[in-house]
């Protein structure tokens, strides 16, 4: 739970991610008398169970934060099956396939779900999810997070070869998301899927070569797709530091000096300063 | 609701027209006069007809593939050979060939393609000068307008491409981001503070799917005009129960645990005051009229001093409603901030970010994420140090998005010769 509705204190049962730093944070399922290790030292299952989330904990080394999950905290935390696509090109994909509550998607291949939950947060309570995976191991484990996630309502996942077989759907989607070596290949598929009055679909290569044969086979005249836009995101994130910088003692703190500098026509500080002020100052 | 979701065209509705890639909204009112890139239409004809229809000189064509113009496969070619003078000697079709193929009825694109076949330097363009003159002719000679359904994906990139001073030069990457990094969900309460048109507004509204709220603090006294909003075509329900305007000066008073009837009289009682002098002015003005019987011009005069007066009192009830109205909405927003029930909120306006965020935290709950546009990265840096002293936050990041569009041709791939930078910075955190 947790994905599902947002609540305020954590419950027996519920997916928390266990934070210790943006670069150190993992998921836990809290069970009744069990306990999870951190790099910070141990911690009680017991201990979080009623607590507020986004309580901070003590353990023996250190601090941790037990937070909500959300899909793109999901998306860092999860564990890895396949490759992942993560939160920069998930937003474009879900902003270009212009989801919303109520949207039908279908989506091959599910991977690691990483995409999926993000999709169905943006698409419930009303719409749903029809994702297909190639590999059965993938399927069953997908299968069974989405349950835990208590997401099951919105998702079905779908053991198949979408190149084979096909989408398992007809004339329902409002958007379709392939991620697959060969999408040119499902073109056909993805637009019997679609709905009749027509829809969006997305394709994500991590080659060229790929989406070149994806935009021919998009362009060949019948397939019934249009405005073609290849785009690429990269994410730059900025180090910002925090240094501390010392004031210098210039003889300003007697009143005398405050005094007479402030007769002056256009006075020399604008704002006084503390000698010993240690001003935050950002740094990239 | 149903309506807003039909996938055809309805009169009375605000539709996206697409021009070549040029976007406008225009809302569909009958039999009147739409002008757009120099296109005369009327929308009639276009009533219960699929978003995607295709309005080209009068009447109307669902034939897609006819109108996808590959002219793009023109370009590529060795161009060592380059002639470099031509002095417009190079298209032998004369302006009256061209009027000549129109009224044979040529489209627009057999045009074009006429247009570089005919063409003695356009082999020898560089790919950039080749799209550069395609993009000119496909203007002056390609003059269908497709109509699309409203969305934010849409709207947004109508307002970056023309007007993007008005939405802080945000990028559609960018508001995508925000959208997830900020998890806007059915159900949610965001706050948002934004000076962008009403278009972050109208993307989270979407998102919302009429479920949950939008606090819109805005500056100044009124709510400012949200033209991006209204061009989403929402039904009612949206604005009657998912988005209520509050001052952000309203917010101070807030935080200082000020009551909202304090802070928002209600202007019935002062109001009633007006009106009991106005029925005053009223019965003396009736007094005058009986005792100046015999003067006509008085009379006359006073007749239309009432009927003015009479109009005001509709004007003063209609506005009277409308401030009830507003007050409502008020209500609402306040006690969602007061309550301290939000789940996420934005920033993204001109005003420095670091005291909204730091009164907003206020008023998040705990564990949900916020996020910060600014254009400039340096007021993010300052936050973001702020934020980290204090400890209300944590999983800061700063960041900004690089995008790059490609052209995607066999043996013609390259990234896009035109590309807009400069999409402003995100700061995201969760608050703890």
């Amino acid at each position: 739970m947790g994905f599902e509705s947002c609540k305020p204190n954590v419950e027996a049962g519920d997916v928390v991610i266990i934070f210790m730093g943006h670069d150190s944070m993992f998921p836990i399922n809290v069970k009744k008398g069990e306990i999870s290790q951190t790099k910070f030292g141990a911690i009680k299952h017991d201990q979080v169970i009623g607590h507020e989330y986004g309580t901070k904990f003590t353990c023996s080394k250190g601090w941790v934060y037990v937070l909500q999950p959300t899909p793109e905290l999901w998306t860092i935390t999860l564990p890895h099956r396949t490759q992942i696509l993560y939160t920069v090109d998930i937003s474009m994909i879900l902003f270009q396939l212009d989801l919303k509550p109520g949207s039908v998607v279908c989506e091959s291949g599910t991977g690691s779900g990483s995409l999926s939950h993000a999709i169905i947060r943006t698409i419930a309570p009303s719409g749903y999810l029809h994702t297909v995976e190639f590999h059965e191991g993938r399927a069953e484990k997908a299968r069974l997070e989405f349950k835990e996630h208590g997401l099951s309502n919105y998702v079905t996942v779908y053991h198949r070869d979408v190149l084979k077989d096909g989408f398992p759907v007809t004339s329902v989607a409002d958007a379709i998301f392939l991620d697959i070596p060969s999408p040119e290949n499902a073109i056909s598929t993805a637009s019997n899927a679609l709905k009749k009055s027509g829809g969006r679909l997305c394709s994500f290569s991590p080659c060229i070569e790929q989406v070149q044969r994806t935009c021919s086979a998009l362009r060949q005249k019948g397939s019934g797709f249009r405005d073609i836009q290849i785009f690429e995101l990269v994410r730059r994130s900025s180090n910002v530091k925090r240094i501390f910088v010392p004031m210098a003692d210039l003889g300003l703190a007697d009143e005398g000096v405050q005094r007479e500098l402030a007769k002056q026509e256009n006075p020399i500080l604008p704002c006084s300063y503390e000698a010993g002020d240690d001003i935050p100052v950002g740094e990239v | 609701g149903m309506a807003s979701d039909a996938n055809f065209i309805s009169l009375n509705k605000t539709v996206i027209l697409d021009k070549n890639g040029i976007l406008k909204a225009v809302k569909l009112i009958p039999n009147k006069m739409i002008v757009f890139e120099k296109l005369r239409f009327k929308p009639d004809k276009a009533e219960g007809m699929n978003f995607g229809t295709i309005f080209k000189g009068g009447y109307i064509t669902t034939d897609v593939d006819s109108l996808d113009t590959h002219a793009d496969d023109a370009q590529g070619k060795d161009n060592r050979l380059s002639l470099i003078d031509t002095h417009g000697k190079s298209q032998s079709i004369k302006r009256e060939n061209i009027i000549e193929m129109k009224d044979e009825g040529f489209t627009g694109e057999e045009i074009v393609q006429r247009l570089v076949e005919n063409s003695a330097s356009f082999a020898d363009k560089t790919a950039f000068s080749q799209n550069k003159y395609l993009k000119k002719k496909k203007k002056k000679y390609l003059s269908y307008v497709r109509v699309h359904k409203p969305n934010a994906r849409l709207i947004t990139q109508l307002y970056q491409e023309r007007e993007p001073a008005k939405i802080c030069n945000i990028r559609i990457d960018t508001i995508s981001q925000i959208l997830t990094a900020a998890n806007i969900r059915h159900g949610a309460n965001v706050a948002v503070v934004e000076t962008c048109s009403g278009v972050v507004l109208g993307a989270v509204l979407e998102r919302l799917g009429g479920n949950g709220c939008v606090v819109n603090l805005h500056n100044g006294e009124a709510p400012p005009n949200l033209f991006a909003v209204s061009h989403f075509n929402f039904p009612d329900s949206y604005w009657d129960d998912n988005l209520h305007s509050v001052p952000l000066h309203k917010l101070g008073p807030l935080l200082a645990k000020r009551s909202f009837e304090d802070e928002f009289p209600d202007e019935q009682t002062s109001k009633r005051k007006t009106s009991e002098i106005s029925e005053v002015t009223m019965d003396i003005g009736d007094a005058v009229d009986r005792q100046s019987n015999n003067c006509d011009a008085t009379k006359e005069e006073n007749k239309t001093h009432g009927k003015r007066k009479f109009t005001d009192e509709e004007k003063l009830a209609v506005r009277l409603e409308r401030r009830k109205n507003r007050l409502a909405h008020q209500k609402r927003g306040w006690d969602i901030l007061e309550g301290r029930k939000l789940d996420t909120f934005i920033v993204a306006c001109k005003f420095h970010p670091t005291p909204i965020v730091l009164c907003l935290l206020e008023l998040l709950q705990l564990s949900r994420p916020f996020v910060v546009y600014s254009e400039y990265k340096e007021p993010l840096m300052e936050l973001f140090v702020r934020l980290s002293v204090s400890g209300v936050a944590i999983n800061l990041q700063l960041c900004d998005t690089f995008i790059r569009q490609y052209q995607v041709l066999p043996e013609r791939t390259h990234p896009q010769v035109m590309m807009s930078s400069g999409g402003g910075f995100l700061l995201t955190g969760l608050k703890v």
